[in-house]
């Protein structure tokens, strides 16, 4: 089924103070498909995170409609929801419950009330690919912010949602680790079809989206494949592909006049 | 100030530390109940004896333990000497108006000194060698038998781990705080009373704050991953008996036969 849609945004509107004429998030639409990575990207302020939280139906809109898999989010339907769905926050220092790393990874398995061995296998699996099961024993005073991250970040696989969002959860690490984090959670993504919201300043990992939903004072601006609006939205920095790709075409370089990816620069530069 | 609270637990791997904390958390009970059974000087004797030994088995410098002692060594003065000044009886060496010094009053004076010293002693044991979360679990399981009168142990004890998770982040950030308020200019410790409180409320309300959005944002987290308050949940740790928690249960009903042999003399 390649038109399912994993999530389903339409108009919705939303402000925090209902005695304030700004809405922090104005006559938002768009969709997700199933097992698609989207980036979503904006400036500080402009709504991204009050998105996230109306996305796990913390927050309810003002007007307009949010489906996750076909299903509107409403007061009845969000604790089903949220079975499907696992969000990351964006502060690591205030999302962690446990006093150990493992044992705040467990949290939302004890919730779902699974046994002791398939929490145990969990648990080690998601701080496997996060890189922190040497850490398990930790308490959050002995990690530094990246670590604290990844744990956030490793709660979420273990839960085991069709669909991760990401809030800025890869800033604090650094760039190798983040590349590779990336990769690994491309490959379970491809593995189990899920569908990854990631909220993120850096371009790069944008660039590597199916999709990106550019959000502008709480309005969408533009959306679609990152070679389409790197190439359009002058205003925007674009991944270092093609900022570099800019730089040469002004430098006289004779290189193709249209978006490329890391890859594409890399095998025209390499001809 | 860290070390008030969560600096308490010394890590390590002796057989104290590797006892499961309910049986610590039980014996520390019940050492400090039978501190009251013993009537005579041999019977502190033998505790002392043991206590000694059971500290010594920590594999913990003898400091740790006598820093336990000394925020509380006025108070444990003061109760002993108005055991010793205000007890009558045996040989009586002094006395001006109700004040006395006898015989008596030296003994209960020291029962009471060894009572207070013995009880700390042995509690410091217990939070030396249990991890916070471990000893938490171990009060769950105590307060287990409660669950009939429909009191929710479940988020009693979460509430009580997720309060020891965030002693440390309150700690650093009153320090945060402290010292911006300081970098203004802000100078503590000075003045009357009156001043020096208000110079707290700087403190007090930008913690109360974030305290608030800090909770706030931790609901959000738990209601996300699908946490209900009163809603069956599984445990991800789980105590297990060993055979040497039976080890230490067998000694402390030695030790029980003991202080009532002693008692005798
Ligand atoms: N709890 C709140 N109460 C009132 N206003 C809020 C609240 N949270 C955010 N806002 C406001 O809503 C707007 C959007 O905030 P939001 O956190 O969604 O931005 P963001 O796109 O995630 O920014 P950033 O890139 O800095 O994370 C901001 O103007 C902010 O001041
Ligand atoms: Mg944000």
């Amino acid at each position: 089924m390649p038109n399912l849609n994993a999530i389903q945004v339409k108009n919705i509107k939303f402000r925090y103070d209902l005695r304030l004429d700004h809405h922090v998030l104005s006559d938002v639409s768009f969709v997700v498909e199933k097992g698609k990575w989207v980036s979503i990207i904006g400036e500080n302020g402009s709504g991204k995170s009050t998105l996230a939280r109306l996305l796990v139906g913390l927050l309810p809109p003002e007007s307009g409609s949010i489906f996750i898999n076909n299903q509107l989010v409403d007061e009845q339907s969000k604790g089903q929801i949220r079975k499907k769905l696992g969000i990351v926050f964006q502060n690591p220092d205030n999302q962690f419950i446990g006093t150990t790393v493992e044992d705040d990874v467990a949290f939302g398995l004890e919730n779902q009330q699974l046994s002791y061995e398939e929490m145990h296998n969990r648990v080690a699996e998601a701080l496997k690919v996060v890189d922190m099961y040497e850490h398990r024993a930790k308490d959050p005073s002995q990690l530094s912010g990246g670590q604290k991250q990844r744990v956030a970040i490793a709660g979420v696989l273990a839960l085991q949602p069709e669909i991760m969002i990401f809030d800025e959860s890869f800033v604090m690490l650094d760039p190798l680790s983040r590349r590779e984090l990336l990769e690994s959670l491309q490959l379970i993504q491809a593995q189990y079809d899920l569908t990854i919201i990631s909220i993120t300043h850096d371009r790069n990992e944008a660039a590597l989206a199916d999709k990106v939903i550019v959000l502008e004072q709480g309005k969408l601006i533009s959306e679609g494949a990152p070679a389409n609006i790197f190439a359009e939205e002058k205003k925007l920095t674009p991944p270092f592909a093609e900022a570099l790709r800019r730089r040469l075409a002004t430098a006289g370089v004779s290189i193709p006049n249209h978006y490329m990816s890391e890859e594409e620069l890399v095998d025209w530069l390499c001809k | 100030m860290n070390k008030l609270m969560m600096g308490r637990y010394f890590s390590g791997d002796s057989f104290l530390h590797q006892l499961d904390p309910r049986t610590k958390l039980f014996a520390t009970l019940y050492i400090i109940a039978l501190l009251f059974f013993v009537e005579n000087i041999w019977g502190f004797l033998l505790l002392f004896a043991v206590t000694f030994f059971i500290m010594h088995q920590t594999g913990i410098a003898l400091v740790a333990f006598i820093n336990g002692v000394k925020p509380l060594i006025w108070l444990i003065l003061f109760a002993v000497m108005l055991r010793i000044f205000f007890t009558g009886g045996g040989i009586v060496y002094f006395r001006a108006g109700p004040v006395m010094l006898s015989s008596f009053g030296l003994i209960t004076g020291f029962y009471t000194f060894s009572r207070f010293v013995l009880m700390i002693f042995i509690s410091t044991v217990l939070t030396l060698t249990t991890k916070p979360i471990d000893l938490t679990d171990a009060i769950h399981a105590l307060l287990k038998p409660l669950q009939i009168f429909r009191i929710s142990i479940n988020d009693f004890a979460l509430m009580l781990s997720i309060s020891l998770r965030f002693i440390p982040n309150l700690l650093d950030e009153t320090t945060k705080i402290v010292d911006a308020q300081r970098a203004r200019g802000v100078v503590f410790g000075k003045g009357n009373i009156i001043q020096q409180m208000k110079k707290l409320v700087p403190i007090v309300l930008p913690l109360f704050a974030s305290s608030l959005k800090r909770a706030e944002e931790l609901a959000d987290v738990m209601e996300v991953k699908g946490y209900q308050s009163d809603q069956k949940r599984t445990r991800y740790r789980q105590l297990k008996w060993q055979v040497r928690d039976a080890v230490a249960l067998l000694m402390i009903v030695l030790l029980t036969a003991a202080v009532v042999f002693v008692n005798r003399l």
